[in-house]
């Protein structure tokens, strides 16, 4: 399992190359030096900023990470805002992307910029853009379509704790398994938003067994 | 050899690419499943793409209600007529049926009405000759025509139908029961079998299976079967 901890905002600053968190050697040790120089940093400006804006909220930046062909990312996180940034961000970036989500589409479009990218509803509504919550087959076939016939495909698949109280763990964990598989075989990417407190300990364990779990702060 | 694609997307590669010239085929499964629907499709996208003449034989339903079924689907039958042709014999087997309230089983008032089926379909294929068939239903066929021994007349049919030199499509009712098998199914060169399942507690899916075919390395998996913007369509079942 690949872990990619976040880079401070302060630490990426200091980067003159674009932003890579692939694990290798030097960027472990930019890291680790990063690290320090954004912590004498936080120690000496931090306080401050604090006490002058109490009411300031942390706005969570995205997670840098490096999205590998043909890999499938785990993002825990209570809501999909963070899964949609980086979605956006990818496809700003000439990925061709596809969404299949909870939120209805009218809400994806009026709150994230993501293009032309076809939105499938989870939902049980019976509308031209829903998809059945248990006709997973159905789903996995819309993703195996997309990803075999786009370049550069990249896949937001939302909803998966819709899906288990729809079905049942043992089924969205098979079908989490052929998608991945499906992404693996095309070279697509995929990120899925996970609540991870939504199952037990098994339940986490059984989802994110095969998928690169990104770790950041919610 | 020739195949016929069933051009229910994603279901010929199961098939391993589609039907043998000249098999019997069975479509079986208990009421509700689109046995009718599926079978006329073929016919139908047969000679839309193939440019194949069809036939479809209706024991039970009439034409017009069969037709209004198909066109609320998204089937144009106009515009195939001249390649797909609906017989529709529910009228005459109404008067078989008469004829025979009045007579025994076995008796010759009942055992004429396979020979008329048989000699109707030989003169409809003389006159259009058509490659693929449709009989809608077998167990009507043998209610009207009183198959005393059923494995032995069906026997007989079913090479009837080969000799015919078409594809056939029978439809076919089948028990609740997934354990229970019938004497068509060893007759039959292939058989597609069609139920549904309830999913989630709340949802009910069509499913087809194809469990035998002859001559074909096939998949014997259980795919989930809709109908979607005008054309049957089949997806992996997880």
């Amino acid at each position: 399992m690949r872990v990619f901890p976040p880079l401070p905002p302060a630490v990426a600053a200091l980067h003159e190359a674009p932003p890579d968190t692939s694990v290798h050697g030097d960027v472990k040790a930019k890291r680790v030096l990063g690290g320090a120089v954004a912590l004498v940093i936080q120690f000496i400006f931090g306080r401050k900023k604090k006490s002058s804006s109490p009411s300031d909220h942390v706005i969570p930046t995205v997670p840098r990470i490096k999205m590998e062909p043909g890999s499938t990312y785990l993002l825990p996180t209570d809501k999909p805002d963070m899964a949609f940034k980086i979605f956006t961000k990818e496809v700003s970036n000439g990925a061709s992307g596809m969404i299949i989500t909870r939120l209805h589409p009218g809400e994806v479009k009026a709150r994230f910029s993501v293009g032309s990218s076809p939105i499938h509803w989870l939902s049980r509504a019976f509308t031209k853009e829903s998809m059945s919550p248990t006709n997973l087959g159905a789903v996995a076939e819309q993703i195996e379509g997309f990803v075999s016939k786009n370049n550069n495909p990249l896949v937001l698949l939302d909803g998966i704790e819709y899906l288990i109280v729809q079905n049942d763990l043992q089924k969205v964990v098979r079908f989490i398994s052929s998608v991945r598989d499906s992404v693996a075989l095309h070279s697509a990417r995929m990120v899925i938003p996970f609540n991870m407190q939504s199952v037990d300990e098994s339940g986490r364990a059984l989802i994110s067994r095969d998928l690169h779990v990104i770790k950041w702060n919610d | 050899m020739r195949f016929y694609k069933t051009y229910v997307q994603g279901f010929d590669e199961a098939l391993g690419g589609g039907i043998p010239k000249g098999h019997v085929i069975l479509v079986s499964g208990p009421p509700g499943t689109m046995k009718s629907s599926l079978a006329y499709s073929i016919l139908y996208q047969n000679a839309i793409r193939e440019d194949i003449k069809g036939a479809y034989l209706t024991l039970e339903q009439s034409k017009t209600s069969l037709e209004f079924q198909l066109s609320r689907m998204g089937m144009d039958m106009e515009r195939v007529e001249d390649r797909v042709q609906i017989q529709d014999l529910s009228r005459i087997r109404l008067g078989m049926e008469e004829l025979r309230g009045k007579a025994r089983f076995g008796t010759p008032a009942e055992r004429p009405w396979l020979d008329v089926l048989k000699r109707h379909i030989e003169d409809v294929k003389e006159g259009h000759p058509f490659e693929l068939l449709a009989l809608d239903s077998l167990p009507v066929l043998e209610i009207i025509s009183g198959l005393r021994e059923r494995r032995i007349n069906l026997f007989q049919f079913f090479g009837w139908l080969k000799g015919l030199g078409c594809t056939s499509f029978v439809i076919s009712e089948v028990s609740p029961d997934p354990n229970t098998v019938h004497d068509e199914d060893f007759l039959a060169d292939g058989l597609l079998y069609l139920t549904m399942e309830k999913v989630g507690g709340l949802d009910v899916y069509r499913r087809i299976r194809c469990v035998k075919m002859r001559g074909v390395n096939h998949s014997t998996g259980i795919y989930t079967l809709e109908f979607k913007e005008g054309g049957f369509k089949v997806s992996q079942v997880i």
